[in-house]
């Protein structure tokens, strides 16, 4: 039982950690909170899902084609309310975000219908029995994207050419220009990269949950908030081990205190790290600490 | 031959203008030093070289081509680099990646050759190479500035004020360093409070005061100048 849920728990944690990436990289090099991402998700999973219905795409391209669609939509969110609003006006780009939160989702509705629609089966669903534990292939393979695609963006942060501007540009936009960084052009990427893996993140929960709705990038901006702030504002590494405690702990709780409410155990660790450690567990990213 | 010539430069922030009708050249091979007091206009003068402020007239002219109101990232690569106010070091990433960011716009293969030329100049920071920025005292963070700044292989280096609050030990050490760095063929324009060290180095000095260039001539013609004894060596006029 307790190992049921330590997959359950993980299973969770894993898309609450693919969509808090998105956040603190965004809010790593621009400290901008980025209201859209949970809309990106939202349209990342109903990509996936036509893809899949319409485009008769197997479940890899399906993936590959939601990725590539959000990490556009990523563009044209920087150039529709990041770039033509003030820079020194810390909250101009956030409202502009939250405009565009609102249109998304509006646009959503208007074209998709307000229902919850029904994935289809993507993955023939067989069980493995593993001593005590009991997976079935849907969640070995979304186990298996969702923590690959984590050990990359890890690489390519810690380790590429792009990696390293991205973080010096986290740290400090005029010390990565001076040193021929192209602040936009990692704006631009970076966007793209949060983006590309919201949209892996809602074709995941697509599959997980068997249904998706034009509603359902509130709550999962909501976790992936939480994950950032657990994690350290801007700490990518962070988001990723925030990501998978709070699935556990939700899970965890939820099986073993017996509340069906577990966004209750979600809030409660909000207001505690609020309260307790405003810089997440692992540290925040954030202000240049000269 | 000229390496930067800079005419009826004005520039500032928003409508503040900081910068008025600036004027500075600087020879090829030549270290030269701009002096002046706290909110002279100095840094201000150094960030519009190197493109992070756009001037709003005048004109930079860097190897004969005009750089005035080109994008800092582009101006690198051309060979100017900036080792800026406060030492910029990138704290959270380690003494390794500075360096490697400082190669940024390279794509060549000496990248790592040049590393390990750094280490030799600096041997503090081979030791260190794998230590977050942060960890390293304010001198050893200069140094990782001056290392970072050479990687980009500039032909023209701008420091502002790497003496700054470093012990008299780092202090030699870094004044040495630009001597030998001037011996290695490169140009310096270095900015300085501490200003009879910079005049004993420079070839040429000019003094900026309230946003204007107010006196120039050879490093020892200022060491030599009353007003510039009385304001910037603490003497009294003999
Ligand atoms: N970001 C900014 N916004 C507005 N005004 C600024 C800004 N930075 C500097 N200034 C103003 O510009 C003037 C020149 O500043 P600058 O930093 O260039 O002086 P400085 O000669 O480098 O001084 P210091 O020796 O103290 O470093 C000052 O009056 C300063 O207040
Ligand atoms: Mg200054």
């Amino acid at each position: 039982m307790l190992y049921q849920q330590l997959i359950n728990g993980l299973m969770l944690g894993a898309s609450y950690a693919l969509i808090a990436i998105g956040y603190t990289l965004i809010f790593g090099v621009l400290k901008l909170l980025y209201f859209a991402h949970g809309e990106v998700f939202m349209i990342g999973a109903f990509a996936g899902l036509y893809l899949v219905l319409y485009g008769g795409a197997n479940i890899y391209v399906a993936l590959l084609g939601a990725m590539i669609i959000c990490a556009l939509l990523g563009v044209i969110a920087v150039y529709v309310s990041v770039r033509p609003v003030a820079k020194d006006r810390p909250l101009a780009p956030l409202i502009s975000t939250i405009g565009l939160t609102i249109i998304l989702q509006n646009l959503a509705v208007y074209l998709l219908g307000g229902q919850q629609v029904a994935f289809p089966e993507a993955i023939k669903q067989e069980l493995y029995h593993i001593g005590p534990i009991t997976i079935s292939s849907v969640q070995i393979f979304i186990l298996g994207i969702a923590i690959s695609l984590m050990v990359v963006l890890w690489f390519f942060i810690e380790h590429t050419k792009m990696g390293r501007a991205i973080r010096a540009t986290a740290e400090n936009h005029e010390t990565a220009a001076l040193l021929g960084v192209d602040v936009n052009r990692v704006v631009l990427v970076t966007f793209m990269i949060g983006s590309g893996i919201a949209g892996v993140a809602g074709v995941l929960d697509g599959i997980k949950n068997s249904g998706i709705s034009p509603f359902m990038g509130l709550s999962a901006a909501v976790k992936g908030l939480i994950v950032m702030l657990l994690g350290g504002l801007g700490n990518v590494p962070g988001a990723m081990i925030a990501g998978l405690l709070l699935g556990l702990i939700e899970i965890l709780s939820a099986a073993y205190i017996g509340t069906t409410e577990r966004d209750f155990f979600s809030f409660a660790i909000l207001i505690l790290i609020l309260l307790y450690r405003p810089t997440g567990l692992f540290g925040a990213r954030t202000p240049e600490e000269r | 031959m000229t390496m930067l010539t800079i005419q009826g430069l004005r520039a500032g922030y928003g409508k503040i203008e900081v910068l008025h009708d600036v004027g500075v050249t600087i020879e090829r091979g030549q270290i030269v030093t701009l002096i002046g007091a706290n909110g002279a206009g100095k840094t201000t003068l150094l960030k519009t070289i190197s493109g992070l402020i756009r001037p709003t007239a005048g004109t930079i002219e860097f190897d004969s081509q005009n750089i005035a109101r080109r994008p800092p990232h582009k101006i690198v690569g051309l060979g100017l680099s900036q080792v800026p106010e406060g030492r910029a070091i990138l704290k959270r990433m380690t003494v390794l990646d500075n360096l490697r960011m400082g190669a940024f716009t390279r794509r060549d293969s000496e990248i790592g050759s040049d590393i390990d030329a750094v280490y030799r100049r600096f041997p503090i920071l081979g030791e260190r190479r794998d230590q977050m920025a942060a960890t390293l005292s304010g001198g050893e963070q200069q140094m990782l500035a001056i290392g970072r700044a050479l990687m980009a292989r500039p032909t023209l280096l701008l420091l502002d004020e790497p003496s700054l609050g470093l012990a008299p030990k780092f202090i030699t050490r870094i004044f040495l360093t630009l001597r030998e760095l001037q011996k290695e063929g490169k140009t310096i324009l270095l900015v300085e409070q501490n200003a009879r060290q910079a005049l004993q180095v420079a070839d040429r000095g000019y003094v900026m005061e309230r946003g204007k260039i107010v006196l120039s001539g050879s490093g020892q013609e200022l060491l030599n100048m009353p007003e510039v004894q009385r304001t910037y060596l603490g003497q009294h006029a003999a």
